[in-house]
Formats: structure tokens, sequence, C-alpha cells
């Protein structure tokens, strides 16, 4: 008897082991992958959060747009609960995988070293903006699954290591050669000359965030200006294409499209950006918004501080919430305005003179990206003072800041940097029932990352100001 | 492995030749001489067994040099003879009111007597699931196992139940139990994409133990603890619900034919308490375009107004029955009929069930047809032979959407109703008149919106074209072949399956609110499990006081999951729904394949029949682990004693106060293994790129499609999970039975679990795979059975009471890691949690509060302050009751059971809608004249005063106790009473019957799920939840569908 049992419990221990065995290999996922198939992904993502997650709440707690009380949304809530992926996306699924990439470039034989810079180009924009979101964060230790605990550096430093990432990779670029091409580089079809000269861009657009706290970047600045091999005209603009075809549409119009059945009634007319554009005449105002249903034509009523909405309030223009319209990165109307600031801060040479016809020029830009039509855009430009010592801070902050106004990101980062603390152009006051006294100045990190990371930083208060913005 | 096989069957052969036997014969009585068909016969301490036929009479081989027969039928005391040199063995039987004696089937189809097992285990009888037949079965046994809980997740016709006994057993699974049928594993998926998917806008879609038939079971025994599971599998260790197919039956004549019909009306519990003054509009201003009641009282309109559909109108009134009208009453039609017989040489049974219900929801409906056969045969004495198959096939139609999102009828429409929308009006107006609002271009037919913002859906053209469609083709079933090498030692081999197809459909019309252009969503799930099993059986009398029975096996089990989804969008044409009419058809597909070989052995020795140990072992090796470690091996030991058979002179005991008592104990381990293809870094290809809106960009965008590199890291060296536990317990039957009081203690660690552990998203990364985390459960159950009153004229009246008290808890998480995010509940940062020290508790950000736990006003707005997140109450009840009450006279059966929850919490989204948008009753009070919300506010200084500043407006009060600022008010006490059933039936007399063509007449009345007695839940049924069978979670309540109260009648036959 015991013999059998012996035998049949050796007979039937020999059938399991599964050594050799590919039954627990993944059919669904890969084990190896190509560069550009991640770094599609991670534009991609980057893309959707800029003018999805990163705008509604954005452009409403910066006043750039009204809520018009709806959607339980207000400028004053500062609300930080809908900018609630976008911190996990951009380290996961950007940093990470332009990361990975990387890594995958590095090893293939030979290098494909455009490829490594395409994504480090890539990484030094994503990181750039999620500091001048949210202040100190991981970077020196982040997105290589290498640290348990990234520690976060300081901002200054993050800004400054995504220069030197610009650096290393702008090294890297060989034009006469491919990197990651069409259709997996969605920006610019692999031209490595745009993808050098939006890396001058950003380099010099993070310099300019930087510029009240470490004055330094002036000189840094005006060297960039003068080698040139910046965006020059608009066929250079960093931008995301969508596309009018089901689930490729810019979400913007997919809110309206899916919550309001295509009819805008959500993003209205804010009173700060309005008395701005009023006091300048600017004609920008009828391509910027739409009257209320119940309005007269050109009867355009902002929303105060008070957001409550009647069915006379403007709202949001349609045509700028269009099913194909690009997510712009970086345009040419803002490089222009760019250069024409250096110019007049004295970093590149030209002087006020040279400074205010860079200044038309970027506005002229600006005027017709919006579709204004010419003898408009001629008569509003012929408005611009000339620039002086005493005016170009306020031009340029005005100009500026009306350029951005899609682009709640960037146009945060001017507001910040566009005057001292409480003297930002536009004028704004803190919104009536804000859970702090002033105007909001950063996004708090999010319970995730805190509660997984001690050296996330706590006790800091939405109004408290971050490095560059002095 | 050829040898050793050869060897076996020589030695088998060797076996053959030894063994001689005689043949025995007898005829078995009741006490009032009848004689009693289908009484077991067993020769003692083999498995050699037969039954009695029609006449009472049996035959059964015996060994020539004798032993001794078991008789045993229910209702009567187990008699033993010893046969000695006898061939006839005729047997009169003693009532038992006792039933000490009660067979339980275990693990692996293996019977044995309830006695001698040392855990705990409860058995319902297919009789009381089908006096009441709910469509899905484990409705029924809600509030009648101590220990086993049950929760009906929606309303939906079809939906979904939850089954958890004792506790949660994982910080990353749900701790579902194992359903075995005939020994089979089957499955009780509830696959439901992701969780976004479900918490945005799923459907119920019900869980497959939903297709199993009432009609065709015998019993179900619920294995409690993980002592089974050596011969389960790690599958076990949640514990085992074992059922038990009817198999044919000797009866009186050769064939019995049964016939069940059941009819049953499904109206909906409970809907929210409106308030019935109030217009659509903004702080006391009417505005017709709003879809809530915040506008001025209906009665101060007056004159012509505007009204929801832009027309012109005098005055508005109020339509307070809207929510009642729209819910219609359900129908059930359960119509079953069977055949079987059974004689010496087998059995056979074929059953079919037809099942038609029409839900709550306007056109909703299930359809559910089950064909089941099942049959034994005697090949040889030595052969036997059985096969069962069943056959269900179950198609759905308009099952309504739940979640947050989109086209809910509950939270995104009927929540958002204004009073004075009439809905009959909206039913026969599907379409949109010219004065709504319509997108530019627009051309088709467009859902006529309840606002004239043209965001609030039609809830009827959501009923009518967007509809949720699925069919399920399964088949399960078995065979196996046992052959008796001697009357003592038996092989048995056994193949099984189990699998389904499930095609689902998922349609949205063009011209919806939301999804202007149309879409669909198809999905194609198939599982199979397939399981063998080879055993061994040796039951040996050692001596006269010691017998043996030895099990050994081997299993192997094999685990197939493919699923292919497509996501279609923009329609060409309209109602169109095929992918070539899509503008856009994003497809997807899944496969996953596990293996587990498993060796075990199951050895119990007996001693005088009142002493009983038990020592199991098992090990598996699994395809899902890492090859060095893939191999675990996992005992338990239980050990019974019965002490009224032991000590049989005791003077309790012989005066029949002390009936029975038996006392056990077990300990068991269980490893366990992980979901397959857990173990390397991988790329996936993308589908979507997403972010917390719904606004997914589909790739391929712009010619590029797109991977990415997993978000969780895999383990370096992964080892199985274990689970290890305890159990005491004591079954005891005083005065001959009227009062019975079985109670457990038991004790669960569950450690080394296999655990997606968040680490910083900074890292790259969301998630670690690690072998990490204890949970632990404890709890006390104990069922009370008292018979209060007996009479000789026939009356009784029973009761029991199933009491459990269970204590989980998160022992630890990772080092460093305070709080494991188990499920997130939807948009709005709600959570379920895990925190060391504490149990599953729902997360969110609480009110601001003072040192004194005061909430902090906001001085200028009078409205109270969002603060940090925090733990809002745990999801689990603290101990759960049932009551239930049965009474019997002549032939009639009342029964009525109560089922109590107290404790737990439940966060509903319905709720916070009603109240928000100024619909429920509550927004109304006191003419809407603003108070000063009791709490302080902060001074200058960082001291706190009391609050003066009265609140801006209610309905600024209201909108912030929505669940986007804070879940805290939406948080109820989940604690409840039920009455769950009531039932009356009546078997017809034998003397009325004899008249009739039938065997056996029987009526019933049922009523389920009648009154909700208490809750502190406003407006909803407290047992909601959105997270369905597949998720860690309860307590999440996300519109769903109100549940039913059902009232029916049911007419049992035979003929």
């Amino acid at each position: 008897m015991k013999k059998i049992i012996v035998a049949v419990v050796l007979a039937f221990s020999t059938t399991a082991c599964f050594k050799d065995s590919d039954i627990n290999i993944d059919p669904n996922r890969s084990t190896s992958v190509d560069a550009s198939l991640l770094f599609s992904g991670a534009s991609t993502q980057l893309s959707l959060l800029r003018v999805a997650e990163l705008t509604w709440p954005v452009a409403l707690m910066n006043q750039m747009w009204s809520s018009g009380g709806r959607w339980g949304l207000a400028q004053a809530q500062y609300d930080q609960t809908r900018v609630r992926s976008a911190w996990g996306r951009t380290y996961t699924d950007v940093l990470k995988n332009l990361s990975v990439a990387i890594d995958v470039a590095q090893a293939s034989q030979p290098v494909n070293k455009n490829a490594v810079a395409q994504c480090k180009i890539m990484m030094a924009f994503a990181y750039a903006q999620t500091s001048l979101l949210w202040g100190d964060i991981p970077f020196s230790e982040a997105a290589n699954g290498k640290v348990d605990f990234p520690k976060f550096d300081r901002q200054q430093d993050v800004l400054n290591g995504c220069i030197a990432m610009l650096d290393e990779a702008l090294g890297q670029i060989d034009v006469n050669s491919k990197g990651i091409v069409a259709p997996n580089d969605l920006y610019y079809g692999g031209d490595m000359a745009k993808w050098r000269k939006f890396a001058n861009s950003l380099k010099m657009r993070i310099m300019f965030s930087m510029l009240d706290s470490d004055p330094s970047k002036g000189a840094a600045i005006g060297q960039l200006v003068a080698s040139g091999n910046m965006i020059s005209s608009n066929a250079d603009a960093m931008q995301f294409k969508y596309y009018n075809q089901p689930g490729r549409q810019n979400p913007r119009f997919s809110f309206t499209a899916i919550f309001r059945g295509g009819v805008q009634s959500d993003w209205y007319c804010s009173k700060p950006v309005y008395d701005l554009l009023v006091s300048l005449k600017d004609p920008r105002i009828p391509y910027f918004y739409q009257v209320g249903p119940a309005a007269a034509p050109n009867e355009f009523i902002a929303l105060g501080p008070v957001e409550t909405f009647s069915t006379k309030s403007a709202l949001v223009n349609m045509n700028l919430l269009k099913a194909d319209l690009p997510e712009v990165s970086f345009s040419y109307s803002e490089q222009l305005l760019f250069e024409a600031e250096a110019i007049a801060r004295g970093f590149a040479p030209g002087g006020f003179a040279a400074a205010t016809t860079r200044l038309q020029a970027g506005v002229r830009a600006s005027l017709l990206s919006l579709e204004v039509p010419q003898a408009q855009i001629n008569a509003y430009v012929a408005t611009l003072p000339e620039l002086t010592a005493t005016n170009f801070r306020t031009v340029f902050a005005q100009q500026q800041y009306l350029d951005l106004f899609m682009r709640p990101i960037e146009g945060w980062v001017q507001h910040r940097r566009s005057g001292a603390i409480g003297q930002e152009i536009p004028a704004m006051t803190t919104p009536t029932g804000s859970p702090v006294s002033g105007l909001v100045r950063r996004l708090l990190y999010r319970s995730e990352e805190i509660n997984s990371n001690p050296n996330t930083p706590t006790g800091i208060a939405l109004d408290t100001p971050q490095w560059f913005d002095k | 492995m050829q040898k050793t096989l050869l060897s076996l069957l020589i030695m088998c052969w060797a076996t053959f030749g030894q063994s001689q036997t005689k043949v025995i014969s007898g005829k078995v009585t009741a006490p009032d001489n009848d004689l009693v068909p289908g009484v077991n016969v067993l020769v003692k301490g083999t498995n050699v067994g037969t039954s009695t036929n029609a006449d009472g009479a049996y035959q059964i081989s015996v060994p020539s040099k004798g032993g001794t027969l078991v008789f045993s039928f229910i209702g009567y005391k187990t008699t033993e003879v010893e046969i000695g040199t006898q061939t006839t063995v005729n047997v009169q039987l003693q009532a038992d009111l006792v039933n000490l004696n009660e067979v339980v089937v275990t693990a692996n189809a293996i019977v044995r007597e309830k006695k001698e097992l040392g855990y705990a285990v409860a058995t319902i009888g297919g009789a009381e699931l089908i006096k009441a037949r709910d469509p899905n079965l484990l409705n029924s046994m809600a509030g009648r196992i101590a220990g086993v809980r049950i929760s009906q997740q929606s309303g939906t016709v079809g939906g979904s139940s939850r089954v958890m006994i004792r506790g949660a057993n994982s910080i990353s699974s749900a701790s579902e139990p194992l359903f075995v049928v005939d020994g089979m594993p089957i499955s009780n998926s509830s696959f439901n994409n992701s969780e976004t998917d479900v918490v945005t806008g799923g459907v119920d879609v019900g869980n497959r133990a939903g297709d199993l038939n009432p009609d065709d079971i015998e019993n179900m025994t619920v294995l409690k603890g993980a002592a089974a599971s050596a011969l389960y599998g790690s599958r076990a260790r949640n514990g085992v619900i074992v059922i038990t197919t009817k198999r044919g039956k000797q009866g009186v004549k050769k064939m019995n034919v049964t016939v069940n019909s059941s009819y049953r009306t499904d109206n909906v519990l409970r809907t929210p308490d409106l308030q019935t003054e109030y217009a659509q509009g903004n702080l006391g201003g009417y505005n017709p375009q709003l879809g809530n009641g915040w506008g001025p009282k209906i009665s101060s309109i007056t004159g012509t107004v505007k009204d929801y559909k832009g027309e012109d109108v005098q005055g508005l009134k109020a339509y307070p029955q809207n929510w009642a009208n729209f819910f219609q009453t359900g129908q059930t039609m359960i119509n079953s009929v069977s055949l079987d017989g059974a004689n010496d040489q087998g059995d056979f049974r074929i059953g079919y069930t037809n099942l038609q219900q029409t839900g709550t929801v306007p056109n909703s409906e299930l359809s559910r047809n089950t064909f089941a056969i099942n049959a034994g045969k005697k090949i040889t004495s030595r052969l036997t032979s059985r096969a069962w198959v069943n056959y269900v096939r179950t198609t759905s139609d308009g099952r309504p959407q739940q979640g947050s999102n989109t086209t809910n009828i509950i939270s995104t429409i009927l929540a958002g109703t204004p009073i004075t929308v009439d809905i009959n009006e909206l039913r026969n107006n599907l379409f949109a008149p010219s004065t709504q609002a319509v997108p530019a271009g627009w051309t088709g037919d467009l859902a006529r919106s309840i606002d004239l913002n043209g965001v609030q859906n039609n809830p009827y053209f959501v009923t009518t074209f967007n509809r949720f469609s699925n069919s399920v083709d399964r088949i399960y079933g078995g065979t196996s072949l046992g052959y008796d090498i001697t009357p003592w030692f038996n092989l048995t081999g056994r193949i099984g399956t189990d699998f389904f197809t499930e095609n689902r459909r998922s349609v949205t019309r063009k011209g919806t609110r939301g999804r202007l252009n149309g879409q669909f969503d198809t999905n194609d799930i198939f599982e199979r499990e397939l399981q063998t099993d080879l055993l061994a059986t040796v039951s040996r009398k050692i001596s006269d006081s010691w017998s043996f029975k030895g099990i050994i096996g081997h299993q192997f089990n094999q685990r197939t999951i493919r699923r292919s989804r497509v996501q279609s969008e923009g329609l060409n044409i309209d109602r169109l729904y095929t992918f070539a009419n899509a503008q856009s058809n994003v497809a997807s597909n899944f496969y996953s394949r596990r293996d587990i070989f498993g060796t075990y052995g199951d050895f119990s020795f007996d001693f005088k029949n009142y002493l009983f140990l038990n020592v199991t072992g098992r090990n598996d090796w699994s395809s899902t682990l890492p090859v060095a470690n893939n191999s675990y091996f996992y005992p338990s030991a239980s050990v019974s004693f019965v002490l009224t058979e032991a000590f049989p002179n005791l003077d309790i005991v012989k005066k029949d106060i002390l009936s029975y008592a038996k006392l056990r104990a077990n300990y068991a381990n269980v490893g366990s293994d992980e979901d397959p293809y857990q173990l390397s870094f991988t790329y996936n290809p993308l589908t979507q790129a997403s972010d917390i809106y719904t606004f997914n960009i589909l790739y391929p965008i712009g010619g590029a499609s797109a991977f990415g590199a997993t978000n969780i890291l895999p383990p370096t060296n992964l080892k199985p999970q274990q689970q290890t536990s305890m159990e005491i317990g004591a079954e005891l039957k005083f005065f001959g039975g009227r009062i019975g009081l079985d109670m457990t203690y038991y004790k669960t660690l569950n450690y080394d679990q296999i655990i997606s552990i968040a680490v910083p998203q900074s890292t790259g990364y969301a998630a670690k795979r690690l072998n990490i985390g204890e949970i632990s459960n404890r709890g006390f159950e104990a069922m009370l059975t008292v018979t209060p009153l007996k009479t000789r004229s026939g009356l009784r009246w029973d009761a029991a009471f199933n009491f459990n008290r269970n204590i989980n808890r998160i022992e630890s998480l990772a080092p460093g890691l305070n709080e494991f995010i188990v499920t997130s509940g939807d948009g709005f940062g709600i959570f379920v949690a895990a925190r060391p020290g504490e149990t599953f508790n729902i997360q969110g950000v609480g009110w601001l509060r003072d040192p004194n736990g005061n909430i902090v006003i906001n001085p200028t707005t009078g409205l109270r302050t969002p603060g940090p997140r925090k733990l809002l109450g745990a999801i689990y009840p603290d101990w759960t009751l049932g009551i239930n009450n049965s009474f019997s006279f002549k032939g009639f059966d009342l029964n009525f059971l109560i089922d109590i929850r107290k404790g737990g919490v439940v966060n509903s989204q319905t709720v916070s809608i009603v109240r928000g948008s100024g619909l429920a009753a509550e927004t109304a009070i006191n003419n809407r004249t603003p108070f000063i919300d009791p709490g302080v506010v902060r001074n200058a200084d960082g001291t706190f005063s009391p609050n003066t500043t009265p609140v801006a407006s209610i309905q600024q009060y209201w909108s912030q106790l929505d669940n986007s600022s804070s879940p805290e008010n939406n948080t109820f006490d989940g604690s409840y009473s039920k009455l769950r059933e009531v039932r009356l039936a009546y078997n017809f007399p034998k003397s009325i019957v004899n008249k009739t063509p039938f065997g056996s007449v029987s009526l019933g009345v049922e009523g389920r799920n009648l009154w909700i007695i208490s809750s502190n839940v406003p407006h909803i049924d407290p047992e909601a939840n959105v997270l369905g069978t597949g998720l860690i979670g309860e307590g999440l309540e996300r519109g769903s569908i109100p549940s039913t109260r059902t009232v029916g009648a049911n007419l049992r036959l035979t003929f």
C-alpha cells in the first residue's frame, strides 16, 4: 500500500515544474520596443495634459477664463482636485517613457543620437513646465525607477538642469541624419533643424522665467538671440496637431461636444482680461469671445468677481475650441515678443527702436494667428506705443499675456513674472471666497506623492511664491 | 513515469485477486412500517454503498468476511447493523429530531458525515432555494448563514451580488469565495473592463454565479474556512461554496416529473424624497435652462413664462411622481420541468428552466434558458460512471448605465430633472423640438433634453436607444469514472470544464446629448477552466476502535481568458452599428492562461466514531510564479470530538438535556500564486492617452501608434502568498434538538501578499510589485436555532439567529507606506484606502475642523471649509444578524427573514446630487431661509470662536456639501435592518393530492426585500454599491439603479 502511495505521488510530482515553459510569457505585451513608439506616446500624453487637464482648472484659477459658476467650478476655488492626474502622468507616462526611450536609443547600434536629443528636448520641456506649476520637484533622481524616494530639487536647479539637458541635446543633434521621424514625431516629422530651433527657443523661454531671481540669465538670453537658430516663422512653431476625427479631436472641443451637446456654455469671459482688452481698444475681443445667447451683437458682458452667469454673459469663442486646432507649445509670436523683450532689456543690441519694431512684428503675428483682418491689425499695431524705459515692462506684460490667451500654463508663468507680488499685469485681485488671501501661485503636491514620498515638502500655501516668482 | 504507472497497475491487479464478496439484501421500514425508498446503505468504513428502491428494498455486495451496514436517511436516526453471517438484513428506522448524522458534501464531491468535520460548514437544501426563487441564486443565501455576507449590488435586471465569507483576505484583489459545482470549480467572474469604466459609466453586468439555476441544485454547502483547501487549492482560502446538482432519485414510479412555476413582480424599493415647491433656476431666479431646483417657488411663478422646452406656458406646476412614474413594474416568469429516475443500475435527471424577466427600468430585460443533464451508471459492480452537463444561455438587453458620467439615468438624468418637468411628456416626445438649442450644422434626430442647454438627456431616449445588450453561452460539466479495486480501495478520475463566451454590445445613438455622433462598444469574452482530478481513496478499519480514510490525489487546473474589444465612434448612418459605419474603431485584445499542478493527500482517522482527526497536505506548482519559487506546500490539521458519543453515560446526556455536543478545531496554511504575466519589464501597446476627464485621445493619431513602458516595476524574487488560519468551534444541541447552538471563533492572517504597492509617481512608476503586507480577520459567528413551540397538533415554530462579527485589520503595509489606495471611487478623489491598524475605509476630503472637532466655517460665506483628507468610515459592517422565523402547521409553512447590518459606511452620489441640485426635500425646508451653520470661525490670532455668519444662501450651503468639495456629508452610517423575505408555502395533503393526477402539489407566496425597517441613509437603499463583484470595496453608491421589492407566487407539481 505504502508503495502505491509513494509511486502515485512520485508519478505526478514529476509532471509539474514549468521549467523552460512559455506559459508565463505575456502574449499581450512586449519585452522590447522601438524608441519612436515610446516617443509618440509620451508626446501625445503631454499634449493631452496641456490642452485638457492643465487648461480648465488652471485657466480658471488664474482668472484667464471665468467659469460662470458651473460644474462646481469657480475661479475662487483654486481647484486642485481637477488637476489630479497631471503630476503622475507627467512622471509615469511622459518622463519615464522618454527616459526609457533614451536608454533604448542609446543601446541601439549605432546609437540613435537624434532620437536621444529629441527625447531630451521633450524631457526638458516637461520638467520645466512641471516645475513652473509646482515649484520644487523631483528632477535629478526622478523617473528612472532607481531611487525609491526621489528628492525634490530646488526650482533653480531644475530649471538650470533643463537648460543643461537642452544643451546636451543640442550637442547630439545631427541635422543630416535621422532620428525619430514621421509619423512618430508628431511635432516636426523628424526635421532635426526644427528641433534645434525649438530647443534654443525653449532655452530662452526658461531663462526668461528665471530672470527675476537670476539676473545672470540676461546675458545668456543675449547670447541666444545673437546666435540665432531659434523659431523664425510660423512653420517652425512647436505644435501638436489634432484632427476632426472621433478620438483625435482637440479635447477642448470634446468637452463642449460631450457635456454640452456642442453648445459652448462653460467657459466665460473673465473681467481682468476683458478690461485689459478694452483699455487697449484691442480688436481681439470678438475673436476671444462670443456674445451670450441672449445678448445683442457685440454686447460682451464679462463675469467679474461674482461668476454667476446669465444668458447675456460672453463666452470664450467657440472658434478657439475647434476640433482640429493644434495644441501650441511654442508659437512664432511668442518668440518675437521674447526677442523684443530681450532687446528692450538690453540683452540684445538694437535699443528701444528695434525693440518696438520686433514688438510690432510679434503682435502682428499674434493677431494673424487669430485671423484678424489685415486692416484691423495695421490699425491696432499703429496704436502700440513706442517703447521706452518707463513703459516697456507694462507693454510687454500686456501683449505677452494676451498672446498666451489660450495657453493657461504659459500665461500663468507670464503673469507671475510680469511684476512684483501684487503688481502683476493685468491687475487681478483675490477672488471672493478663496482659500488663501493672495492670488494662487502654485499647484499643491498631490496626495499620492505626499503619501508615498517622505521627501515631499509640506505646509506650502497656495499663495506662497515660487523661487522664480518675484 | 511509465514504469511507475505499470507498477501501479500490477499492484492494483494483485489486490483484485484477493477480494471476495457476498450479496446482502433486505428492506427498510419507517416507524409506521411504511417502506422507505432512498435510504442510503453503506458498508461501514468503505465507499461501497447503495440506496433502497421504491419498495424500500436494497441489495449490496459486502466482503465475505462481513462488516457493518450503515443505514441513513434524513429525518431518521442512522442505524448500524453487524452483518455477521446474515444474507438478509431488514431494518426499521427510528425518527431523529437531532439529526446527528447529517452528511455534507465537502471537497471534490466527497461526502462526509458532518460530525467528522473539524471546521464549520453550513448547508442550504435545494428545497429552500426554490421556495422563493431569486434569479440570482446568491441572493437566496442572504442572512441565512453565519459568516457569509451577500450584498446585492444594484437593482439592475440580472445584477450582481457579492459574497464575502469571514472578511477580506487581500489588499489587492476581491476576496470572493470559490464556487464548485459537482467537484469542478466554476467561474464567478464579473468582468467589467477597467475601474474607470465601472465608476464612470459601467453597467452592472452581473456575476457568473448568477447563471446557476436554483431548480437544478440539490444543496449548497458553504465551507467557511481554509481547512478544505488541500483538496481545492489556493482559491479555497476565501471559503468555498460547494454546490451539488440534483440527480435522479428512485421514486414510486419509474420516472418522476416535476414542474415548478413562479411569477414575480419587482418594484423599486426606494426613490429619493423630493421637494415639490421650487422650480429650476439659480439663487431663487427662474431659469428654464437648468436641471435643478434652485429657482423660485413654483407658486410664485404666474403669468406667461417659458418652460424647459422654451415654450410659453401659463405658470408652472410640480410633478412629484416623476421617479415613481419612470420606473415600471418588473415581471419575472420562471418555469422549470424536470424528469428523473433511478434504479440499482443508475440514475438520470434532465432539467429545463426558462426565466424571463423585465426590469424596473424601461426596456430592460433578461432571459435565461438552462438545460441540465446528470446521469450515473453502474457499469459493473465495481465500475461506476457519471456525466453531467449544464448549458446556460443568458441574454439581456437594456441594462442601464451606472457611475458618475454621461447617460446614467439616475445621477445625471432623474437626479437632475426639475420638478416642473412632466416625465410623461418626455416619454411621448423623444426628439428635440425646434425650440431647443441645437449644435450648429446638426441635421439629424436629436434627443429632447430636459434643459434648454441641451445637456440632460431625455431618460426615455436613453432607455429606448442606448442599450447595453449581452448574451452568454455557457457550458459546465464533467465526467467521472470510479473503480473499486477492493471494497476499501477506490480509484476515481474526473475531468470537468466550465467555459463561456459572452458577447456584449453597448450602443449610443447619434443625437444623444453628450455623445452627439454616436458610438458603440463591442466586447467579446471567452473564459475557460479545465480541471482533471485523479484520486485514490482508501477506507480501512485498523482495529476495533480505529478506522482510517486516506485520499491521495493529483490535480491539473488550467484557466484561459480571451477578450477582444472594439470601441467605435462617430456613426455615418444613424443606428447602424457596424465597424464600417464608424469613423473610428479602436481594437484591443487580451489573452491569458495559467496552469497549476497539485498533488495532495487527505488522511482521516476515526476513533470509536467520536474522535476524528484529519491532516492534509498539498503541493502546488504554478505557472505564474518565478520558476525558482513556483512550488509551494501547504498543510492543515483538524480535529472533531463528539462529546455526547464519547460520554453517553453522562447524566445530562442521558436525560437528553444535552443531546449532542461536538467540539472542533483546525489549523490551515494556504499558499497561493498571482495573476499571470507579472514578472517581466514589459512595454504595452497603447490604445489611448487619457486624463481625468473622459476625452481620451485614441491611437493611432496622425498615423502614429504608441507604446508605454509598464507602470508597475516588476518583482525580483516573488514568493507565493501565504495565509494561516485557525478556528475553534462547538456544535451543541439541547433537549432533543429543541435548542441548537453552533459557534465558531476564527482567526486568519494573510502575509507575503503579492501587491502592487504604490511608489512615488515621481519615480516614473505608479507601483512596485512585492511580497508585502499583512491583513487579518478574526471573528465570531454563531447560529442559534430554537424551537419555542411544537404541539401535538403539528404546529411548530422554529427560529434561527445567524450572528457574525468580523474584525478586519490591515496589520502592515510596506515600510514607510502609511496608506494604500485600493480602489478609486470616482473622479472626485474618493477612495477605498487601506491603512495599517485599520480596516478598509472610505477616504476623502474632510471638513476642516478646529482642535475640538468643530467644523471651521468660512467667515465670508458662512460655508464649511474643505480640509485635509481623512478616513470617513469603514466599509465593512461591525456585525450582521439574520433572524429567520418559520411556522409550520398542517402543510402550511410560513417563513420570514430579517437581515440586520450594523456599522460600515456608504458614500452616496445620488444623495449628493439630489441635494446639490436643490431637488431633495430637505433643501426646501423653512422656505430656504439662510441659517447659521453651527461651527467655528478662525480668528486672526489662531483661536476659534463660534460662527455667526449665516450661509450666503441655501443653494450655496447644499452645493458646498457636494461630494466634489467633501464627501463627508454624503457618507452615512450603513447600518440597516430589512425584512428580507417572507414566504408562505402550502403542501396539499395526500388526501387531496391523491384525487389528482399529481404526486404532490405545493403552492407558495413570497416576498423579497420587502421593507427597509431602519436605515440611516436618506433617499437610497443603503445596500447599493457601484464596484460590483470584481473590485475591492463596498459602500460606494454612484447613481445605482434602485433595488427592488419583489412579490411572487410559486406552484410546484410532481407527477
